[in-house]
């Protein structure tokens, strides 16, 4: 008889614990079976970098300030590398930018060029059109995983995303170790993985907050943030060409 | 009275249970059933949008390469070139070839329809559709705005669309000369004017049909190979970098043809 209010304690608790998992399970449902008819924010439009006046003295070639701290791996590389900006600058003829190549330039270096990006937002992926070297990221926000099977790997990664709140957070990995951080030459290995929170500040900003993390070229994983300002009078020029513009140089 | 205890635990237990379980059933009946009953009914005739494949007809090994069924009527001006062309598709495929995509030139409409491996993404959207053929992509504008009368040159032309019953019809101007119409050398002018109508067959296929005019190229309007379009679930665009194949290490590219000015 002492044991009945034990039981319809356990009872109860069991109850409760049923109703939380069962509820627990009903969201997750919600959340991948069906994409979201409404996101939670906008991020389309035509958007053009526009980092803090703070960041004037570097940000068209770097993220940060300081170098972050590299590994012997990263540290031989970065010597390697010729770029045309930053502590090892040398001049074009003799630079090693991959970009000279035209090559595609990763991410996310490809936000240090002050070039429009428009941004498509659907169902299932967030798409964005970058006018410099005419590069496109699929972000798919449908819930799927990483693609396993990359192979070749990537130059601007294999992108998934999600939204928390009005945040899109994107987590981009699979990338190849050919393309440089920024234009000041700093390196990555192909275990580069890069998480971005990308937010409308207000109607006119978009922010994005950049984790970079890459342990065989970085000895920590280091921020950087840059921004974007709406910009409805441009419109995307998709005719600029990379070889076509060496080819004309020639003649 | 423990025993009633006891039953009433069972009961509880068994309705924990039913809580977990019950959601998950109906959440896989609701979510089968109607795609079932969906797929019974048409598709919505005006919606392009999705990934693409195109289909080749089994055992047609051209398709991969020609747009073209009969040789269209070339005026002197295309022979010239088609003559000057080394394509390395075709009856007579050159080792040598001076194929603008092989300067990772872009390809202009129609040739992006001439490759099995492309894969074609529509994004409709107020206004305007966008296709997506890995890096080259085009809008094509709903809102009812005509061609602007003085374009230079564009990779994937002017284009306005618009539907006609259950068909989607673009016009498309200004194309660049610069590439050819096909993998097969054949040339086009820059006074070519495309008309593609698209339409979907039935869930999963889609049919595309071409008019070309080019009155300095052709002595007279064609009509391309029709088209046939897979749709293709949960696809991945593929990141295809032509500079991967075509440029070399000291960055030097494979210069072919002159650059578009």
């Amino acid at each position: 008889m002492r044991k009945h209010p034990m039981y319809a304690v356990l009872g109860v608790l069991l109850l409760f614990a049923s109703f939380s998992i069962a509820l627990a399970q009903m969201a997750e449902k919600s959340g991948t079976t069906e994409p979201q008819k409404t996101a939670p924010a906008d991020l389309s439009g035509l958007w053009v970098v526009h980092p803090p006046a703070s960041a004037s003295a570097y940000s068209s070639f770097a993220f940060a300030k300081d170098v972050p701290p590299m590994t012997d791996w990263g540290e031989e590389k970065y010597k390697a590398a010729k770029p045309v900006f930053g502590t090892n600058k040398t001049m074009a003829k003799q630079s090693n930018d991959p970009v000279y190549g035209c090559f595609p330039p990763g991410l996310p270096r490809i936000y240090l060029h002050p070039k429009p990006i428009e941004i498509v937002q659907l169902p299932d992926e967030v798409i964005m059109m970058f006018e410099y070297d005419r590069i496109v990221r699929h972000i798919y926000i449908d819930g799927r995983p990483h693609d396993e099977f990359l192979d070749p790997p990537l130059w601007m990664g294999d992108s998934i995303g999600k939204w928390e709140g009005d945040t899109l957070v994107i987590d981009t990995i699979g990338f190849n170790d050919k393309t440089w951080l920024d234009r000041a030459g700093h390196p990555h290995s192909d275990a580069l993985h890069v998480v971005e929170r990308m937010r409308r500040l207000n109607h006119e900003t978009l922010s994005d907050d950049i984790t970079i993390e890459d342990p065989k070229a970085y000895t920590k994983p280091w921020t950087a943030q840059t921004r974007f300002q709406l910009r409805p009078d441009l419109a995307l020029d998709w005719e600029g060409v990379c070889e076509n513009e060496k080819l004309a140089d020639r003649q | 009275m423990l025993k009633n205890f006891y039953c009433l635990l069972t009961l509880l237990i068994v309705l924990a249970l039913l809580f977990v379980t019950l959601p998950q059933s109906g959440a896989q009946s609701n979510k089968t059933q109607p795609a079932t009953a969906k797929d019974q009914n048409a598709v919505p005739p005006k919606n392009l949008s999705g990934t693409w494949a195109i289909s080749t007809p089994r055992n047609e090994a051209w398709y991969n390469y020609a747009l073209i069924g009969d040789e269209p009527p070339m005026t002197a001006w295309a022979l010239e070139k088609f003559k000057a062309n080394k394509p390395s598709f075709g009856p007579n495929p050159q080792e040598e070839s001076n194929d603008p995509s092989y300067s990772c030139l872009p390809n202009s409409v129609p040739r992006v329809y001439a490759a099995v491996q492309a894969s074609m993404q529509i994004v409709e959207l107020p206004g305007r559709v966008i296709m997506f053929f890995g890096r080259n992509l085009r809008q094509i504008y709903t809102d009812g705005r005509t061609h602007p009368p003085d374009l230079r040159p564009l990779w994937m032309g002017h284009s306005i669309g618009k539907w006609d019953g259950d068909t989607f019809v673009v016009d498309t101007i200004d194309i660049s000369d610069v590439n050819w119409l096909d993998r097969m050398g054949h040339p086009h002018s820059d006074r070519l004017h495309l008309i593609e109508r698209f339409r979907r067959v039935d869930d999963t296929t889609m049919q595309l049909n071409l008019t070309i005019d080019d009155p300095i190229a052709y002595t007279k309007t064609w009509d391309a190979t029709p088209r046939t379009f897979r749709l293709r679930q949960n696809a991945r665009a593929v990141e295809a970098i032509c500079e991967d194949m075509f440029v070399n290490e000291s960055f030097g590219i494979h210069p072919v043809l002159p650059s578009m000015k």
